[in-house]
This record gives C-alpha cells, structure tokens and sequence, in this order.
C-alpha cells in the first residue's frame, strides 16, 4: 500500500507541477488584459486549482489545500466577474502559485511549510471584495450566476429562487436518479445549481439542521445557520420546504434537511456549522446529472465551457483521466469528502474533446537501455555489412542487409528522438522571470519566444536551464534601459528581448537578442584591465569579439551597482561553464545603442558526439569533435621548420601565435607502460628529442640526413585545439576516422585518470576512451597566460600576475636566434666587441675592454637552452662583432655575450613563469611576436661561478626572515634575489593585502616594501604592518625614483630607508647596517 | 555450492557460479595507459564496457613463473597493427562477473558479502575447468602460503582428487585497495 501510495504522490507532484505551469502564463496573460481575459483562461487557471486542492486533500496535504482553495476562491470570484482582476490581484495569485511550487516540489516537508502570508494577502483581497460587490450587484439582474454565489445581502432573493426550485422539486419527487442521498435532494432540480458547482469546483452538501423549541426559536437557529452559510456558500433548497416562515414546526423529528452548495469542503464545512460529521453529507454529484448540463450548455451557446473545451490543451485532461481511472480503483480506500472532489472533477473532463496524441510515461533508464540497445543494433549491423560487403553485388544477401541496414539506422534515429525534450521546457519560465525582473527595476520589457519546438536531449536541457536565466536575468539588469533613456535614444519605451531556438549546422542555437544598449567593447576592456584579468598590452591587441567575450570570464561583472538581481560578478561565467560542459559554446555579438546578440550553440545530444578517431601508438582514442579546430598534418621532413623548440617546449608556428604542443602518448605515458620495440617506438618517442637534437645540432648534417632516412615519409598529425579560447596542439600518429560516437560512462577503475572522460565503443565492436581536453592540458602542465588562467592563479595564490609598471628593456638575439630581454636598469653598459677580442684562458672565455679583462659568458648555453658555439669557431671572420652586456652588478667584472641588439623598448611585460622554466631564468613573455626569455644575470653569472668579490658575503641574513612586497613581478624577483643571496629566508607579496594577511600569521625579520602599488600603497601598509605582531620590523622602502624629499617621508612613516628598485648596493647596504645594529 | 573452476598456469581456481554472468574467449581488449599491470583493459559486451582484470598479475603470481612472465608482457605490450589483441601462445578465456544488482536478484547476501565492484567487471584466466560443485563443509581454511599468493584473495581451499582447488575470495580481487603485496 505504502508503495502504491508513493506512486500515486508521485503522480501528484507530476500532475500538480504540469498544471502551476500553465498557470503561471495564464496569469501573466490575466494580469495583461485584465477583465477582458479569455474567459477560457480564467477557466483554465480554476480547474488547475482546483484539481491541486482536490489531490492534496486527498492525500490529506492541508497546507496544499487551504492555499490552493484560498486561490480558488479568488479565481472564482474573478470569473463570475464579482472582482475584477487587478496586478495586485494577480501578484497575489502569482505568490501563491509560487509558494504552492514550493510546496509540491517538497511534498514532504509542505506541511511545514508557511504560506499564511499569501494566503493572507489572497483573503483580504477577497475580503476587500466587498468594495467590489456593488458593482456585482448591479449585475444581478441580467446574470443570475453572479447572484449564486453573492454574498450575505443576497440570500433573501436566493432562498426565493430556491423555494420555487423545491417547488419543483416536490412535483418529480418519485425520479430515482440520485446516487447518494436518499428522498433529498433530487438534483435534477437544481440542475443550475449542480452545473455551477461542478464548473465551479463547488460541493453540494446535505445538512441536517436540528431544530428545537417554538417557531420563532426555530426560525432564529435557521437564520443563524443562513448567515453562518451566507458568505461561503449558497443555500439551495430545504426539505421540508420552508416557503413561509410560520411551517418551521412542521418539519419532520425537528430536523430540517437544507441542501447547500459551498466551496468549502467537508471538514470546513463541519466546523463553521459546527455540527457533527453525521449531520453533514456531502452529495455526489452523479453522471446523468452532469451530462444533462453539457448538453445545456452546448445548447446555450454562451458558455464559457465550450470555448474552454476547444482551445484548452490537452495536458491536464490526460492526466486527469488518468487521475479517475486510479481514483476508480481505489475508491474504497478514498476519504468521504475529497474523494468524490476529484471525481467530480474527474467527470467534469470525461466530455472533453479526445485526447488527440496518445502519450505514456517511459522512464529514463528504460530508455537509455533501449538506447544501449540500438547501439549494440549497430555495431551488429556494421559488423554484419562488413562480413558479407566483400562477396559480389548480385550477392542475394545484399538486399537484406540493406533493409537491415536502414532499419536500423532508423531505429537508432527513433529511440534517440525520444530522449528528446522540446525547448519550450525552459523558455517556458522566462515570461514570468522577465516580468518580475522588469516590474523591479522599472522597465519595460516585451519578451518574445521562438522556436520552443525545437527539441533537445533531455540533458542538454536539464543544464540549460541555470544559463539561460542567468542570461535573461543580465539582460533585464544592464541590457535594457530604463523606459525614459530608451525614449530619449528613440527607441519604443518597451524594449525587446527575443529569445530563439533554431537549428544549424546540426546543432541547435539558442540566440537571445535584445535591443537594448548594447555593449562597449572598450569599457569592457577598461574593465578587464582594471579587475586585473588582462593587461593593457593584451587589450590593444584584443579584437572586438574577443573583448565582449570577457564579460563571460569568472569575476568580471559590468554592473555598476550590485543588485540583487545580477551584479555579483558570477553568472555569466557561469553560463559559458555550463555551455561548454554540454560541449556547446557561446557568441557575442554587440553594437552600442543598437542591442546585443548572445547565441549559445548546442550538440543535439551528449549521448551521441560527432568525433575523430585517432590513433596514438596503435592505440585508438576518440577525441570530441567540439572543440577541435583544425588537424595540421606535418611530414617528417618539415617538422624543422614548422617546429620550434623553445628550450625543451616544443611549439607550432601558426599564423600569428607559437602554438604549445603536447605529445600525446607522453602525456599517457605510453612509453613508460609499454617498453620500446623497435623502430617504431623510436619514431613514436623520440620525435622531440630528435627535435631537440635537430636544433641543437644544426650544423650536424650527417646525422640529421641519416634521421630523415630512417624515418622518410613519416607523417605526424597535431590536433589543434580550443579550450575555453585556449589553444594548444594534441600530437598524435593518425587519424583514422570521423565517427558519431555513443558516450559511455568510464568505469571507475580509471576515474583518477584526468585525461579521460568517458568510453565509446567504436564500429568495429572494440572499446575506446574518449579524451579529455582539459585533463590532457594538466597532465601537460600547460598554462595559458590568459584571463581564466590567471583568474585561476590568482586564486590558488600563486605569483604570477601582470605586470603593470613599463619596463625598459634591452631585447638581444643569441648566435642561434633566441630572444632574451634584460632591464636596462641591470645593464651598466652594452659594448660592441669583435670576435678577436676574445680569448680563451683555463676554458673560460675573456674578452680586453677599455684596459680591463672582463670574464664572459654566453647567457643560453650557460641556460642549458642551446648549444651556441659562437665563441668557439675557428673559421668564424676575426672582424665579426658580438656585444657584450655588462651587468651593474658591483665589482663583477664579467658580461653577457650576444649576437646582437634587436631593440630596445619600453614596454609593459606580460612574465610567464610557467612555459619556459629553468633555473637562472625569471621567465619568458611575448613581445612583439616573439618568444623572449628574461634571464637573471646574477644567478647566471653565479652558475658559471663567477661572483663578485667579497662584499657580497658581509651580508649575511641567515636565519632571518624577508618580506619582499611589490606588485611588480620583476622588481620583486630581484628585491628578493639580492636578499636571498644573503641568505635570508624570503617570502613575496604581491601586494599590501596579501603582505598583511602574512604579517598577521608569520613572523619577519625585515620588510622590503614598493611605495607605490595599486591598492594600498607603501605608507599605508606601514601603518597597518603596525598593528600586527610584526609592528618592531624594520622597513625598507623601495621606488621608481629616489628624492630626498621622498627619504624624508619614509623616515617620518617609521622606515629605516628608501632605496631606488633594485639598487642592490644601497639595499644591501642598510640590510648590513640594521645586522650591526 | 557450485562453483565454476578454471586454471591460471599450474594453480586451480574456482569461484562461486553465482557471480559469473558468462565465459568468453578473448576478444579485443582496449588497455588503458596509466592503468595498473593487473588490469588487462576493457571489453565491450554486448554494449556495455568491462574492465577486465588480468587475475594472474592481480594474485602477483607472475614473479614466480618466468615463462609466464615473458608471455605476460608480450601479451600485454602486445600488437602493433591493431588495437586487438590476439595471444599467440594460447587463447585465454574471459569470465565476466554479474554486477551487484544482477547478483542481488539471485542472493541478496552473496552480494552483500562478495560484490566489491560497482561496475562491471570480468577476470582474464588461462584455461576453463568444470562446475564442481563442493559441499560447504569441505572447504578447508587457505594454508598461510599459497605460492605466493596472498590469503586475503583466497577464501579457502577443497582438495579434490589429488588436485588443490582454491576458492577465490572475489570481493578482495576487485577491491584496488587490496594490497597483493603482501603474501
């Protein structure tokens, strides 16, 4: 029973979910136009009602009920035309039907939930009908419906009716068509009254009133039960009838039986009469008795009903009919009063026009197995065409496996169609998200809906949903102006927002379009820079569409105040997660004054994914096509050329951008699992390393040619690939084929394995994993320097942000061509020398200048990045002229030897410490699109050993601990360089906060602090470092540009010192007076 | 009970036939980089995918056979034109295992006590043997060393004519925290 029981809630909730969601657009519609709403739609809304009441006090869900019967109420009164419906009505409507979502989604807890407000407010607006009732009185006289449910003053007239009614009904007393209730009442009499209640979800109830004493007592207890009755209900007949008031004696054993229509119910019923459940029978209203009325009503051709019938959908009446057919079976088990509620109202559809399309409810999982199925259908059926695909065309199988073929195909096509959910699922809501979102801010908002028939994968639509309202809501937050602006613009006060479903290119584009005020890409860009998600540099340089594409990166919001409604720096990239979670991705299209185009494109399914396979080490991989932008096929003999290495990264030379690349079968580690077999093995691993070689060995063309010979006609195949606007190039052996793939779930032994994320079986009945874009990138290690990446950087805490101070640097070329960039600021001077200045003494290389000797070293061999044998070639010209950076590190006599000087530039530089690593490199950044490293002088000369003298080692800070703070990543690193070489122990902040939270946890010795920084600056922090338990540390402060006037500040703020940025000597000097103090 | 043996080199094994959905010859086997040595791969049956335990890696009984050994890393370093894998030595047999909820359905407390795997799964043997079926009272607790292979995998052990059957004990094989070091 208990199981029966959570079906049959189940069906509830169902049911009473379908119907609150046409109700709610049929408010949206009452609220619209008011008193002249289709009476059909008032209708609608009622039934709707009535039937959540009637199911829930079914299943005893008293909360459920009394607020749904409270709505009921109202709408009632709103379709006999008593109120006349107002926003105020409809908002509370609109509340209630919200709060009776809430209820049903939570059947369990509904009781619990508190609706009295709502049901308040739905009261005191019926209450307040009052003030609306004279008008209904007015009315009386042409519509006798009004006058059945008018209030208390009415009766008088309404008893009148009744009497003759009885009247009636005495004569035809012998007709035997009453179910329910013995000798009374006869309900073919109050055949109007009966109709009323049945469309008006009404109950008929038989009371027995005792009467008691003389006649004036009598009639005194009969017109307190009048009044007691008046405002609910309608009192339709007595028996006896009471056609004077002198015949209240006459009533049989004192009892007066009085037949009432009412909205209330049983229960309710019982307590206001305050009589006992005995005295009060509620009276069914039976079949003959309703049919009678249909044929009324088509008869009188001004009913509501009939128009109701015609363009009413067919959704509630299925479910209802399924409704009776269960109430039916489980009649004996039903509550007196409720139970026949529902077949009332059961009955009151059973005339409706058929059910057109027969549906049935198929669970999911039967589904997905039937989905299962068909794919194995498949496979069997390629297989199969395979077998037999090599006999000869007049094969008398042919044909058979022909139809099998197409059957099958269709098969497959069907059962994916029945996944399928119509779009209009979600848009569905948005009316009404739209409409409060617009009252609430004031505007003026006409949303138009199309294409809500395309269909969907169920999936696809169940993650839909959160973008799509995020969308909307950001839409009616910034999009659309308020009604004065747009009228000022020219534009109609009402603004439009479409939202559009349509296909193409086998995929499904949702397109919201609105005519709004459009977005500026450059205040965007302003932004960006100003949130810190890109740099200034990379906003020159972002296109339009990139740049309006940044309102989808995490923690960028346009809104200029936070309101509730969005603004809170999440949401939309919200959107674009969720979007390319199903494999989809976003657009954004903008004209400022003119509107913006957000379109959202979508796979069909995510059951079945277009993919290619590949194949790595013979193993096959199928890789999503959504996101694969394009396949560059590489031959062996060109892999020099279109192949860089960048230290040990090897990159792709693409149009404008150096393209990372990522082997494959490394990142599976392919190697490792399998050992080395041969020639192809050595192909497979070796083709970085033998790019290395091939860089490092230019000049080597003995073995180079032999390299080529063992693998001639060897072809590599890179994937190149967009991430979330990242691209990076997948390195795999072959391609083999394009193929619609079924998604399987991975089995849980891999699941830790991030570079897969599901299975497929492909069409020759063999397993293969489906690769993870974004788990192939970690494994990696490669990092983008863009918006998400730092975003994510930023918050893990890791140092790695943009630079926001110009630099001036030097960009010199090595003999093989690498970049590097050195601050001018390090470099004491740049010399040009010539090769024959160089001489070679115990191994190490000395170059005579301007009666000095000075030591030199080539910075990218010394890096370990190339072998540049420039200083040792024999047959080089004599004359050929180097230059030679000498570093202002004091008393090192030692400099840097390049090829040349490309540049010099100031320039904001965007430092990537992730790409390029190695020890003696601060790291790479792009600059003028080239890759340019930025080596750390002082530990380069250090790896060759080559120190300066002495003074260096007076600096001793061992044991003690550093705070470096600087926004700027490069005088940080080297603030912190010159510390670390004395031994200090240090730590880095990027910035005042940061430094703070620190100062707060951990204790320092010293603190080397910029002045100016975005946030707070030098001073400030000085001020709260005194707060903290560090409040005794001595600071030093560094800056830009050193005055005395600037010195003078810093001492008043508590300061030891103000050194110019990396002035390592004067730093250091006063890091040697605080230790001798 | 009955229990379905089958033979992995010179050892007889046995597991209850409760949990055995159905016995195939090897098909292709996709093997999955970065997966442990003991999982051969996956295998499509009829549709849905199963992770095929390789059992003699799984019970480390490679160790104590050489030649076992080499033709393990040849199957599993296996073909290089195709991505199925045909043993060339000798044809292994799959036995692919019930899910927990298809085990459920004949015997709730074997599921309970025995199906550790959520999803489905299957052992790679070397040879088939018969369906023997052992009275429960036979079965005799697994001596302290079995050849190296960790009790914790054996339930317990039924002589039967001069020969040892070893009764697995499944739930361990398939739980990946069952340390088969140890032995």
């Amino acid at each position: 029973m208990s199981e029966e029981d959570d079906a049959l809630i189940a069906m509830f909730i169902q049911e009473s979910t379908e119907h609150l969601e046409t109700i709610e657009p049929d408010l949206l519609i009452l609220e619209e136009k008011g008193k002249d709403t289709d009476p059909a739609i008032i209708n609608r809304m009622f039934r709707s009602v009535h039937t959540i009441k009637g199911t829930s006090g079914f299943f005893g869900l008293s909360n459920i009920s009394n607020l749904s019967h409270t709505m009921e109420n109202l709408l009632g009164k709103i379709r006999e035309n008593v109120i006349v419906p107002t926003s105020q009505i409809t908002d509370s409507l609109l509340a209630g039907s919200d709060k009776l979502t809430q209820m049903i989604q939570d059947v369990p807890n509904s009781e619990s939930i508190d609706a009295s407000a709502e049901k308040e407010v739905i009261n005191a607006l019926l209450e307040g009908g009052g003030e609306i009732k004279p008008k209904a009185e007015e009315k009386t006289e042409e519509e006798p419906k009004v006058e059945e449910v008018a209030a208390a003053e009415e009766k008088t007239e309404t008893k009148e009716e009744a009497e003759t009614k009885e009247d009636i009904a005495a004569s035809s007393s012998s007709e035997t068509q009453v179910v329910t209730t013995p000798q009374f009442p006869v309900l073919d009499n109050y055949q109007d009254y009966v109709n009323d209640a049945v469309q008006t979800g009404k109950f008929l109830f038989v009371i027995d009133l005792k009467l008691n004493g003389n006649n004036d007592a009598r009639k005194n207890t009969f017109k307190q039960f009048e009044q007691l009755i008046g405002p609910v209900g309608t009192l339709i007949a007595t028996n006896p009838e009471i056609s004077n008031e002198l015949n209240f004696l006459s009533c049989n054993n004192d009892i007066l039986q009085i037949l009432v229509s009412t909205v209330l119910e049983f229960d309710l019923v019982c307590t206001l009469t305050e009589l006992t459940e005995k005295e009060i029978r509620q009276v069914k209203i039976p079949k003959s008795a309703f049919k009678k009325k249909k044929v009324e009503e088509t008869g009188s051709d001004n009913d509501n009903q009939a128009v109701a019938d015609d363009d009413n959908d067919q959704e509630p009446e299925r479910v209802k009919r399924k409704l009776r057919l269960l109430n039916e079976k489980l009649s004996n088990n039903v509550a007196p009063g409720s139970g026949d509620d529902i077949a009332n109202a059961a009955k009151s559809t059973t005339t409706k026009q058929p059910v057109i399309e027969e549906t049935l409810r198929v669970s999911v999982s039967l589904l997905d197995e039937l989905i299962n199925m068909a794919g194995e259908l498949v496979l069997i059926r390629n297989q199969l065409s395979r077998t037999v695909g090599g006999s000869t065309s007049n094969d008398p199988q042919a044909p058979l496996i022909q139809s099998l073929d197409s059957i099958t195909s269709r098969i497959q096509a069907k059962v994916m169609h029945a996944r399928m959910q119509q779009v209009q699922v979600v848009f569905s809501k948005f009316p009404r998200v739209v409409r409060d979102l617009a009252n609430k801010m004031k505007k003026k908002i006409t949303l138009e809906l199309r294409g809500g028939e395309v269909e969907l994968d169920k999936s696809v639509i169940e993650y839909l949903s959160d973008p799509l309202t995020h969308m909307i809501r950001n839409v009616v937050d910034h999009a659309i102006e308020l009604p004065e602006i747009r009228k000022a613009a020219g534009k109609p006060a009402n603004g439009q927002v479409q939202l559009a479903a349509y296909h193409e290119n086998g995929m499904v584009n949702i397109a919201m379009i609105d005519d709004g005020a459009g977005i500026d890409a450059e205040k965007i860009k302003s932004k960006a820079i100003d949130k810190g998600l890109i740099t200034s540099k990379q906003a020159e340089n972002m296109g339009e569409e990139d740049a309006l594409a940044l309102i989808f990166a995490p923690g960028f919001s346009m809104a200029k105040q936070v309101s509730d409604v969005s603004g809170r720096g999440v949401g939309m990239d919200v959107v674009r997660t969720n979007i390319e979670k199903l494999r989809g991705s976003v657009q954004i299209t903008s004209k400022v004054g003119a509107g913006t185009n957000i379109t959202l494109k979508l796979p069909l399914t995510l059951a079945i994914i277009p993919a290619m396979i590949i194949s790595v080490r013979n193993h096959r991989f199928a890789i999503p096509e959504i996101g694969l932008v394009k396949i560059v096929r590489v031959v062996d003999t060109e892999l020099e050329d279109q192949i860089q290495m960048v230290y040990n990264a090897p990159v792709l030379r693409m149009q404008d951008m150096l393209l990372p690349l990522v082997d494959l079968a490394d990142v599976l580690e392919m190697h490792v699992t399998w050992p080395d077999d041969g020639d192809k093995t050595e192909r497979r691993a070796s083709w970085l390393q033998r790019q290395t070689k091939k860089t490092n060995e230019s000049q080597d063309k003995a073995s180079e040619g032999k390299d080529r010979r063992s693998n001639k006609n060897k072809v590599i195949y890179i994937m190149v690939i967009n991430i979330g606007g990242n691209k990076f190039g997948m390195v795999v052996d072959n391609v083999l084929d394009s193929e619609e793939i079924v998604v399987k779930p991975l089995p849980s032994y891999f699941q830790e394995n991030v570079c897969f994320s599901a299975t497929t079986i492909l069409g020759d009945g063999s397993v293969a994993l489906i690769i993870d874009y974004a788990g192939i990138m970690e494994k990696a290690n490669i990092n983008f320097g863009n918006i998400e990446q730092s975003e994510l950087a930023k918050r893990q805490g890791e140092m790695r942000s943009p630079e926001h101070e110009k630099q001036n640097i030097i960009i010199l070329e090595t003999g093989s061509g690498l970049r590097m960039g050195i601050l001018t600021r390090m470099v004491r001077r740049v010399e040009k020398i010539r090769r024959k200045d160089i001489d070679l003494i115990n191994d190490n290389h000395y170059v005579r200048y301007t009666d000095k000797t000075y030591r030199i070293i080539l910075p990218g061999q010394v890096l370990g990045l190339e072998f540049d044998n420039s200083l040792e070639e024999i047959n080089e010209d004599e004359e050929k002229e180097l230059c030679m950076v000498i570093s202002n590190i004091p008393g090192l006599q030692a400099g840097l030897v390049f090829a040349k000087i490309v540049d010099t530039m100031d320039t904001y530089i965007d430092l990537d410490q992730q790409a390029i690593q190695a020890s003696g490199l601060y790291g790479s950044a792009r600059l003028d699109e080239h890759v340019v490293l930025f080596p750390n002088i002082s530990e380069l000369f250090n790896m060759v050993e080559i120190t300066a003298p002495p003074p260096e080692s007076i600096w001793d800070g061992s044991g003690l601990k550093a705070l470096v703070v600087d926004d700027t990543l490069f005088s940080r690193l080297m603030t912190s360089s010159y510390l670390s070489q004395a031994d200090f122990e240090v730590t880095q902040a990027k910035d005042g906060e940061k430094a703070l939270e620190l100062l707060k946890n951990e204790e320092f010795d010293l603190m080397v602090t910029d002045l100016n920084m975005p946030g707070m600056d030098g001073f400030e922090l000085v001020k709260e470092t005194r707060e903290t338990d560090n409040c005794d540390i001595p600071i030093i402060a560094t800056s830009l540009f050193s005055s005395k006037a600037l010195e003078f500040r810093c001492g008043q703020a508590g300061m030891v010192g103000c050194v110019p940025i990396m002035d390592k000597v004067r730093l250091m000097n006063i890091v040697e007076s605080l230790k001798r103090q | 009970m009955l229990v379905c043996t089958f033979s992995l080199g010179e050892l007889y094994l046995g597991i209850d036939i409760v949990l055995v959905r159905e016995i195939n010859q090897s098909l292709g086997y996709t093997s999955v980089p970065g997966a442990p040595d003991h999982i051969r791969g996956m295998l499509n049956i009829r549709g849905s995918v199963i992770t095929m335990f390789n059992l003699k890696q799984r019970l480390n009984m490679v160790k104590y056979d050489k030649i076992e050994e080499q033709e393990n890393i040849e199957s599993n370093n296996d073909p290089q034109d195709s991505d199925i894998k045909t043993p060339k030595k000798q044809q292994q047999f799959n036995i692919i295992l019930r899910t927990k909820s298809e085990v459920n359905r004949i015997n709730r407390s074997i599921a309970e006590e025995d199906c550790s795997w959520g999803d489905p799964v299957g052992l790679v043997v070397d040879r088939l043997g018969d369906v023997q079926k052992i009275e429960d009272h036979t079965i005799q607790v697994a001596p302290a060393n079995l050849q190296g292979i960790s009790t914790a995998f054996v339930r317990g052990v039924v002589e039967m004519d001069n020969k040892l059957l070893l009764i697995l004990n499944v739930g361990s094989i398939f739980n990946e925290n069952e340390d088969s070091e140890n032995s």
